[in-house]
């Protein structure tokens, strides 16, 4: 081999060896590069449930969801959460007590009204979308009937005015209540608030089945024959909002301050960057193995 | 030909990382949540009987001292009977009111003058065999059928429920009394009659009018006086 040759094989072999160097290095770079982009995403997601609500922070915002169900007593819904929609004692408007179970059991009779108040709250930084829808069973014996008639009346509507059921002057029986789900949406930090009222009416107009229902119930052992009874269940399902700046609801603060950013455009340009490197990553070990699959 | 099999392998892999990152990212970031209010309640219980019978408040023949001559029921002097045998029961769970209407019917011949009603019976109401009032006719005057009749009421009312109807001054009403939700109503009592066969014995209430003269005259008169009793009880609920 001439001395060019050699010369130019050497040239050759640094150029080489310069760029498994240069590929080297753009490798470690990318691991480092891949590791800071996470560590600041973990920080961020971090730092933003500690940062008071009217700052931000600048590289990405993290998701904070909080959505919960309460009523008007302080209890919050979980998996079947016994409420107090209905009362084992009723008061008049002076005060004194009508109706009064004799075993602390919830009880309805003619005259009897409860109203049932909760709410949707949505505390986190994002919308939601829910779904609410309220079943019945009517009980008799213990056992489910659909032909028994009971003269139980119930409407529901929201805080502004929007009724699920019945009207502003119409009352539902509770036989033929159907209710398909209702579906809305919450923004972040509101809430909206339900009313559920439920009535026997006094003058009902059929005094003998008043009775009847009545006697029924007195003539209940407790074990096989437990009268009529009514078995009601409230049910909501929440899920995040495709749009994570969607409205609904009330606003819990409502000061004129500048909305809180979600950081949906600078949460995809760090997942742009990811990605970017991964696939960059990739790229560095195909090409290494590569050469030393040449090699050998 | 290699080179290019791990150019190609490192697109595909390039690609599979976007795609699962996306699906993964989508399916982890999906936040859900839920729950559930359930209540329940029954009836409330009413349960509330009441039995009043009085078929043989008034006979045809008392013994061998009073005959009727014909098939009218008769009363007279020293004969006596039983008007209603009631009992109650039951112990709603709501408030109700307890009232009594007592029609005491006295034909215009009870009258022995011009505005005197006359009624020589004694009604009895006991609770048990206790005595718990006795009622009578306290002068011989006009409408005193009427107050008979309310004063009958409140002492069956005060039998069945050991309360006292509204006083004279008006407030409540004389006819009924209101229990409270969860109170028995738990009673068994009798109202009885008496016609004593001599106004001055020993044992008639003391003003109760009942004098042979009012007696004779009555029992004299070519169409007899009549005596009708009805007794009806009821118990309401109330709000």
């Amino acid at each position: 081999m001439s001395i060019n040759e050699k010369r130019e094989n050497d040239g050759q072999q640094y150029k080489r060896e310069q760029r498994n160097a240069y590929v080297r290095i753009m490798l470690m770079v990318n691991i480092v590069f891949i590791l800071l982009l996470i560590t600041l995403g973990v920080i961020a997601l971090r730092v933003n449930n500690v940062l008071p609500e009217d700052q931000d922070i600048f590289f990405v915002v993290g998701k904070n969801p909080s959505f919960e169900i309460g009523d008007g007593e302080g209890k919050q819904w979980k998996n079947e959460t016994n409420v107090n929609i209905f009362k084992s004692v009723y008061k008049d408007g002076k005060g004194e007590a009508v109706v009064i179970s004799q075993t602390g059991d919830k009880v309805l009779a003619p005259g009897s009204t409860s109203s049932y108040k909760f709410a949707m709250y949505n505390n986190g930084n994002m919308a939601v979308m829910y779904e609410t829808d309220i079943d019945f069973a009517l009980l008799v014996n213990g056992k489910e009937s659909t032909t028994t008639q009971l003269p139980l009346k119930v409407r529901l509507y929201t805080d502004s005015g929007k009724y699920l059921i019945g009207s502003e002057t119409e009352w539902k029986n509770i036989n033929d209540v159907e209710i398909d789900s209702y579906i809305s949406q919450l923004g972040a930090s509101s809430y909206e608030s339900f009313t559920l009222e439920v009535k026997w009416d006094y003058e009902s107009g059929n005094d003998e089945l008043d009775t009847l229902l009545g006697n029924q119930s007195a003539a209940s052992d407790g074990k096989n024959n437990e009268g009529v009874s009514v078995d009601l269940n409230i049910n909501t399902y929440a899920e995040e909002h495709i749009d994570p700046t969607a409205k609904g609801g009330t606003v819990v603060n409502e000061d004129g301050r500048d909305e809180v950013e979600h950081g949906g455009t600078v949460r995809l340009l760090w997942f742009i960057l990811l990605f970017i490197n991964i696939g960059m990553l990739l790229f560095y070990i195909a090409w290494l193995l590569n050469k030393r699959l040449n090699k050998w | 030909m290699l080179k290019n099999k791990y150019i190609k392998l490192a697109s595909i892999l390039l690609i599979l990382c976007l795609i699962t990152s996306c699906v993964i990212s989508g399916t982890l970031a999906k936040y859900t949540t839920g729950g559930t209010a359930t209540d329940s309640a029954r009836v409330a219980k009413w349960g509330v009987n009441i039995s009043v019978v009085g078929d043989n408040a008034f006979k045809t023949a008392y013994g061998t001292t009073v005959v009727s001559s014909d098939t009218d029921n008769v009363v007279a002097p020293g004969t006596k009977g039983t008007l209603a045998a009631v009992t109650v029961s039951g112990q709603p769970e709501v408030k109700v009111n307890y009232a009594v209407n007592v029609d005491l019917e006295l034909t215009d011949r009870w009258s022995v003058g011009a505005g005197k009603d006359y009624c020589p019976i004694v009604f009895t109401v006991k609770s048990g065999s206790t005595v718990v009032a006795t009622v009578y006719m306290k002068s011989v005057g006009e409408n005193q059928n009427s107050a008979l009749e309310l004063e009958l009421e409140k002492a069956i009312i005060y039998a069945l429920t050991g309360k006292n109807t509204a006083t004279a001054d008006g407030t409540g009403s004389q006819h009924s009394v209101e229990r409270n939700a969860g109170t028995s109503l738990s009673a068994d009592i009798t109202v009885e009659w008496e016609w004593h066969y001599d106004g001055e014995s020993v044992g008639l209430p003391a003003g109760a009018v009942n004098t042979d003269e009012y007696d004779t005259y009555i029992g004299s008169l070519p169409t007899a006086p009549n005596i009708s009793f009805s007794l009806e009880i009821s118990v309401t609920q109330i709000v």
